[in-house]
């Protein structure tokens, strides 16, 4: 085990900051799109296009996994009037330059074209406004407008407020166009079930559905064409404008439920997020088991994602599917098999999660200006105090979604489970909130793969605890980036960062470093944006060969270290006691073979009031006649019991009748799960109404009597004299035996093997 | 004096006409005028400049003061980039040179990084590659990577930069193609005059007196007339 703890370092306060003033710890971040035009003045760039003008022209980040290479556009550039070119083109760029043009060259590492227009040309002797154009044949995606003299550009404003001009020998014009590729069938239903989350009544029960189509999407397309389809899915489903109140809605629904692994039951879970004690499960330590050297059979395992901030549920659930086909792909797993599951306990935005205001501001925001920080102060408020509450020992109560996870943890281990946490960013904070709220056995069955982690404080006694985080020279995953000592975990690089180190060097030989005053917001800028794109968990860990193979090998040596120092004893299975019949108004007790925390639930007709109240008994107090049913969930099981409640003062609701020639059989509950011993007490019973004069007035005998299931008659009456009982006659349907003396008052009676004494009551006319 | 002039030999005459003539003229040979001129922009945040071209018989020397903001004399400024049409034909081979900065009268230049000067032989480029500039009284700090390599205050206080131009050019026939400045507020915001319906505007336009630094062989010859002047009259005397 390679993991390590080391003491939470006080500036974990400063990664927080930082993820405030850069944000987008998604999974698949949001690239903010106008950072430069707000620092330099709104360029007047095409709106409508997919294209993305990257820096120094915009601030879009490029997404290579969507980044349509075979576009073939051209670049153009022409004197901008303000509304259309005069004369000819001065540039013209092409992917397959001849003559005169110049090269437009494909990077696919980076997902963008690039080309290079040299300003120092002595023609620029005044300044002069240019349209950079991209064409696709004929058609004009974008546009947008810049200044020139020699040697100098800015942007061009629309207001009429000029830029200065900054000094530049070369001015990159880069851009990315993203995939035109279209939806599959299979996609397009599922978008419509996406479309779907917004407006069911049932938003979870939809949601465990699109969870299950995008892990089937993965199996049929692989992961590659699946992971484009889903973000095609999820751009098609959702309007962050108009959509935003129900995604808001849709967010606080899902967040802590855990969705996927349906072979253990996990789908669509949401333990309670009440505090929780530490070590009540079932796991023991007993003698270790070496699994690994076949001492014992395999320990089933299951695999729970946990998401960062600001990352919508679809982004999660499909992080949660691309690392299920990358485990596939790299270690052999075959989940669905029992061996191996995967879940994802869905960490929700705690931006979301706040009013539908201020998610309608961030939606706004990072809708119209793409700046994806904008929306995570709530989420960083909520990372700063777990941050705290880590430093502080654990001073202050976990998060809910800490709480759901560790819920979620013990319910894999109850059903003989180890548990491998796959956690990205803030996850991790859960992930160590969630850990502290295990006991020290329950921990010794789980496995830690952090991912991107603002810390790596985790508990030294898991099972396996193995991290990384990527970073490339120049573009560093921003937690990195934000300084050493709270991260120990190991550092990647891989293609992605590779390929933005290759374009930030390019940008430093065009003078657009760090050393120059002006270009250096531009050069800051792009580092920013590269800086977020390469924390995304889907797309700089997943998509990339070297990080993914990295998280597959934890995942993996944290599976070997949970055979060998796991040991799971499944408990009892829960069951619940509670008299199955009782008479209205009655008070009893219901009881959970598991202790609590038991949550207390009841249906059906009639009515049961169980009070609101966490432990493995309760007493409840009924009310109304019918049949209920009272379930007892404890530790992510479920067990129930029926319960008929009777009201015998009641001749047509009860089991009491008017209607003559009857036999009824009415079972009083005792609240006693079985027979006694010694089996015998004395039962007082009162029948209500004029028990002389109806009972007197049948033709037959009327037969009122205790019965325990047998025609025996049961029990002695005490007191004869006050429960007059006339005509007593032989009733043959009751065996033809006994008959039995009785009473109105008290006698005595056994409780059956079902806890309950039972009264025949045999008239051939109304005993009311 | 008078009696001095009458006793001057017909030589003597000779001598100092050849000396004082012989100078005169080497000195009007050897130099053009040079020009000073204040140019502001258009708009309410005019911002005037004055721009001495001095030429030379090697050096051509641009010399910058920045007058400031018109109504607003607190307000930082910076001029840091200008573009002149010279009137001369464009050269075989443009030359591009990094003059260092140069106080003159005082002007404080705390920033001496070099600029850059491309000459064409048509147009001449200035331009501050730090994109700090020549600033006025109002002193500021930089603002998006803007700002002031200096700040000249008072008249006769200026930039100078110095190099060796690629033909003898006329500061008669400069024109202004482009003017750039820099209001160095937060955000800071460009000022330009020069492009076609945005001239820049002339408050003044002076020719510069030639005579304050004649040439030395001229000087030399000068200097004969006035001793053979003497030489003259001490004669005069003594006889």
């Amino acid at each position: 085990m390679s993991g390590m703890r080391v003491a939470l370092p006080a500036h974990i306060a400063a990664v927080v900051g930082v993820l405030a003033l850069v944000g987008a710890c998604a999974d698949r971040p949001t690239a903010p799109q106008s950072v430069l035009p707000q620092l330099s003045g709104a360029a007047p760039a095409s709106t409508q296009s997919p294209l993305i003008w990257m820096a120094p022209l915009g601030a879009g980040a490029a997404d290579p996994s969507v980044f349509d290479a075979s576009a073939a556009p051209a670049v153009e550039i022409c004197i901008w009037n303000g509304n259309s070119c005069s004369g000819s083109p001065v540039a013209r760029f092409t992917t397959t330059p001849a003559g005169t043009e110049l090269p437009l060259v494909i990077n696919p590492g980076v997902g963008m074209y690039r080309g290079s227009w040299n300003l120092l040309n002595a023609k620029f002797i005044t300044r002069t406004t240019y349209r950079i154009r991209v064409l696709s044949g004929a058609t004009e995606l974008s546009g947008i407008s810049v200044d020139v003299t020699r040697g100098r550009w800015a942007l061009t404003r629309s207001d009429g407020i000029l830029n200065p001009l900054a000094a530049a020998n070369i001015l990159p014009i880069r851009f990315t166009i993203p995939t035109s590729a279209f939806l599959t069938p299979e996609a397009q239903a599922t978008v419509q079930l996406a479309k779907s989350l917004l407006t069911s009544s049932d938003p979870v029960a939809v949601f465990a559905q699109y969870s299950a189509a995008i892990d089937k999407l993965y199996g049929d397309l692989g992961s590659s064409a699946a992971s484009k389809q889903s973000r095609l899915i999820r751009d098609a489903s959702f309007d962050l404008n108009t959509d935003a109140t129900a995604l808001n809605q849709l967010n606080i629904a899902l967040g802590g439920r855990t969705f996927g692994g349906s072979s253990v039951s996990l789908a669509a879970t949401k333990p309670s997020t009440a505090p929780e004690t530490v070590g009540q499960n079932s796991l023991h330590q007993s003698s270790q088991v070496s699994r690994l050297n076949g001492n014992a059979p395999p320990l089933p395992t299951t695999v729970i994602y946990v998401n960062g901030v600001d990352t919508d549920p679809t982004t999660a659930v499909d992080s949660k599917a691309h690392l299920q086909s990358v485990l596939q792909q790299k270690l052999g797993w075959a989940f669905g098999t029992g061996r191996h599951t995967i879940s994802l306990t869905y960490n929700p935005s705690a931006a979301y999660a706040g009013t539908p205001s201020s998610f309608l501001l961030c939606s706004r925001l990072r809708n119209e200006n793409q700046t994806g920080g904008a929306c995570l102060f709530a989420d960083v408020a909520q990372a700063g105090v777990q941050a705290f509450n880590i430093w502080s020992n654990f001073q202050l109560g976990a998060q809910p979604a800490a709480n759901s996870l560790a819920s979620h943890i013990r319910l894999a281990q109850a059903q003989g489970r180890g548990v491998i946490v796959v956690a990205h960013s803030q996850g991790n904070l859960m992930a160590i909130e969630a850990l502290n709220l295990l006991s020290a056995t329950e921990k010794s069955c789980v496995g830690i793969v952090s991912v991107a982690s603002p810390s790596s404080a985790f508990p030294s006694s898991v099972a396996g605890l193995y991290g990384s985080i990527a970073k490339g020279a120049r573009a560093k995953d921003f937690m990195f980036a934000t300084g050493e000592g709270f991260n120990n975990f190991t550092r990647v690089s891989n293609d992605l960062t590779d390929a933005f180190d290759t374009d930030l060097a390019q940008l430093e030989s065009d003078g657009y470093g760090p050393l120059s005053p002006i270009n250096s917001i531009k050069y800051a800028a792009a580092k920013a944006a590269y800086d977020i794109f390469i924390h995304g968990f889907s797309n700089s860990y997943l998509e990339q060969s070297k990080t993914a193979s990295v998280i597959a090998a934890d995942v993996n040596s944290a599976d070997g270290d949970l055979q060998n120092k796991c040991v799971i004893t499944p408990p009892t299975p829960l069951t619940v006691s509670a008299p199955t019949w009782v008479l209205t108004g009655q008070q009893f007790s219901v009881n959970a073979s598991l202790p609590g925390p038991v949550t207390w639930t009841v249906t059906g007709a009639g009515s049961i009031v169980v009070p609101s109240i966490v432990g493995s008994s309760a007493v409840v107090q009924t009310a109304g006649i019918g049949t209920v049913t009272i379930i007892a969930t404890v530790g992510g099981q479920s067990a129930s019991v029926t319960v008929d409640v009777t009201d015998l003062s009641d001749p047509n609701g009860g089991r009491g009748s008017t209607n003559p020639k009857s036999i009824y059989r009415s079972w009083f509950g005792t609240g006693l799960n079985a027979p006694q011993s010694p089996n015998s007490f004395t039962l007082k019973l009162t029948v209500s109404g004029s028990p002389t004069g109806t009972v007197a007035t049948a033709v037959h005998t009327d037969v009122i009597r205790p019965h325990n299931g047998s025609t025996t008659c049961m029990g002695t009456v005490l007191n004869p004299a006050t429960f007059p009982v006339l005509n007593l006659t032989k009733v043959g349907s009751m065996g033809g035996g006994n008959v039995c003396p009785f009473l109105n008052g008290q006698f005595n009676t056994t409780i059956d093997p079902q806890g309950r004494v039972s009264l025949f009551l045999v008239g051939w006319g109304s005993l009311y | 004096m008078s009696a001095v002039w009458k006793s001057l030999s017909r030589t003597s005459w000779l001598l100092v006409a050849i000396a004082l003539a012989t100078g005169g003229a080497a000195r009007v040979a050897s130099a053009q005028a040079g020009r000073d001129l204040t140019a502001c922009t258009l708009g309410a945040s005019s911002v005037c400049a004055q721009i001495r071209f001095i030429p030379g018989p090697n050096m051509f020397e641009l010399q910058l003061r920045t007058l400031g903001v018109t109504g607003a004399p607190l307000q930082p400024v910076s001029l840091y980039n200008l573009i002149f049409g010279t009137g001369a034909a464009p050269a075989v081979t443009p030359v591009s040179s990094s003059p260092v900065p140069q106080s003159i009268g005082g002007a404080t230049i705390p920033d001496h990084s070099p600029w850059d000067i491309f000459d064409a032989g048509d147009v001449l480029f200035l331009s501050s590659l730090t994109n700090r500039g020549v600033g006025g009284c109002a002193t500021g700090v930089d603002v998006d990577g803007f700002g002031q390599a200096g700040n000249t205050c008072g008249a006769g206080q200026f930039m100078s930069f110095s190099f060796i131009p690629t033909s003898l050019f006329d500061p008669a026939l400069f024109q202004i193609l482009n003017f750039e400045a820099v209001l160095l507020t937060d955000p800071s915001e460009g000022v330009s005059c020069g492009s076609p319906g945005n001239e820049c505007t002339l408050v003044s336009d002076m020719v510069i007196p030639t005579t304050a630094v004649p040439e030395p062989g001229s000087l030399a010859l000068v200097l004969v007339g006035v001793v053979a002047l003497a030489v003259v009259a001490r004669r005069q005397r003594c006889s």
